[in-house]
């Protein structure tokens, strides 16, 4: 009897700790980054060099 | 820029160095030196307007010396950072070794390199007063002191490509390498760990990454990647299924599917997508930086260079 409730309340967190990864995994918005990058400006100040 | 900032808060502005000068093979004429220094300055104060993050510093950087890009330094409003390039007499970093920004709590690290094999000639006097620690090795400690108080990390690279795909082989834990030296638009980077960026030279260039992370582990795929997977796969599916494919080609088709799918189920997390930008015609002028640029322009038309001596 001792084991058989173990057993029931272990299903339940493992059903309840599913869930919330679950839900970690597919309801946070991810985070964003953008990056502007430039590199070899080399001293140019006009918009299009020739 | 400006619009840029407004649409997307979240955002880092990086330039990994050659950006004061152009390369000189032989020494600057003495007439031409002021308009050279000034050019300099004006570059700077832009890049304050533009609110730059940080920049590296680069082999031409040095084209006036360490005490000139030491004093220019003070006037930006951005840290130069340099990780590896030191002060032959006290054996100090000439600049700031790193940076760490937070952005809407993402802690991101940014450190730089530059590498000795530019200075190939002895007598370069771009490498004056100056020693330059290994690129490697001085990664590897960066890596290993930003890791545990950052999210990301961020090489500002001036090694060249080779060199960035070479080290991002070497040094785990780079996510990602903005580079330069090499010149060259890099809009598709090589399929790596790290992700490894640079654009053609002269300011003809900016380039534009966007990162979507969806968990802590920061290992990102290119999101054109898994488009093209999934074109491939709707048109594997429409030959699958149309009535003209023949019974021997549809098996063939259906092993191109399966590891189609296979290739697209590994795709899974953390995305980028990188823009290579023509700055001419896709960012719009700043007006307070074409009044400076113009200023600078009739100032220098005036004075101009003194007269030959007859």
């Amino acid at each position: 009897m001792k084991t058989r409730s173990l057993f029931i309340l272990f299903l339940i967190l493992g059903v309840l700790g599913t869930d919330r990864y679950a839900f970690s995994q597919t309801k946070i918005p991810p985070k964003t980054l953008t990056l502007l990058y430039s590199n070899n400006i080399n001293g140019e100040i006009d918009p299009c060099p020739t | 820029m400006k619009e840029i900032r407004e649409s997307e808060k979240e955002i880092l502005v990086l330039d990994s160095g050659d950006l004061l000068f152009k390369r000189f093979f032989n020494p600057i004429p003495e007439n031409e030196l002021k308009g050279v220094n000034e050019k300099a300055n004006l570059i700077i104060e832009s890049f304050n307007l533009m609110a730059y993050d940080a920049i590296g510093i680069g082999d031409d950087d040095l084209t006036l010396g360490k005490d000139f890009l030491s004093e220019i330094s003070k006037k930006a409003t951005f840290p130069f950072l340099s990780s590896n390039l030191l002060d032959e007499v006290s054996g100090k970093t000439l600049f700031q070794s790193f940076v760490i920004k937070e952005v809407k709590g993402l802690r991101i690290g940014i450190f730089s390199l530059l590498s000795p094999d530019f200075f190939t000639n002895p007598s370069d006097p771009r490498r004056g007063g100056l020693n330059i620690r290994p690129p490697v090795e001085t990664a590897q400690a960066m890596v290993k002191e930003l890791k545990p108080k950052t999210d990301l990390i961020i090489l500002l690279s001036h090694l060249g490509y080779g060199k960035d795909v070479e080290l991002a082989r070497a040094v785990q834990g780079i996510n990602i390498i903005v580079g330069s030296h090499t010149g060259i638009n890099v809009t598709y980077p090589p399929p790596l760990n790290t992700i490894i960026l640079q654009t053609g030279s002269r300011g003809i260039f900016g380039g534009k990454l966007n990162l979507l992370i969806y968990n802590r582990e920061p290992i990102f795929y290119n999101s054109e990647k898994k488009t093209s997977l999934e074109r491939a796969l709707n048109h594997l599916n429409q030959r699958i299924t149309s009535k003209e494919t023949p019974e021997a080609e549809k098996a063939r088709l259906e092993r191109a599917k399966e590891e189609t799918e296979r290739n697209l189920k590994q795709l899974q997390g953390n995305q980028f997508t990188n823009h290579i930008i023509s700055l001419q015609e896709q960012m719009k002028e700043d007006p307070d930086i074409k009044r400076m640029i113009e200023d600078f322009k009739a100032k220098s038309q005036t004075s101009g260079p003194p007269a030959p001596l007859q």
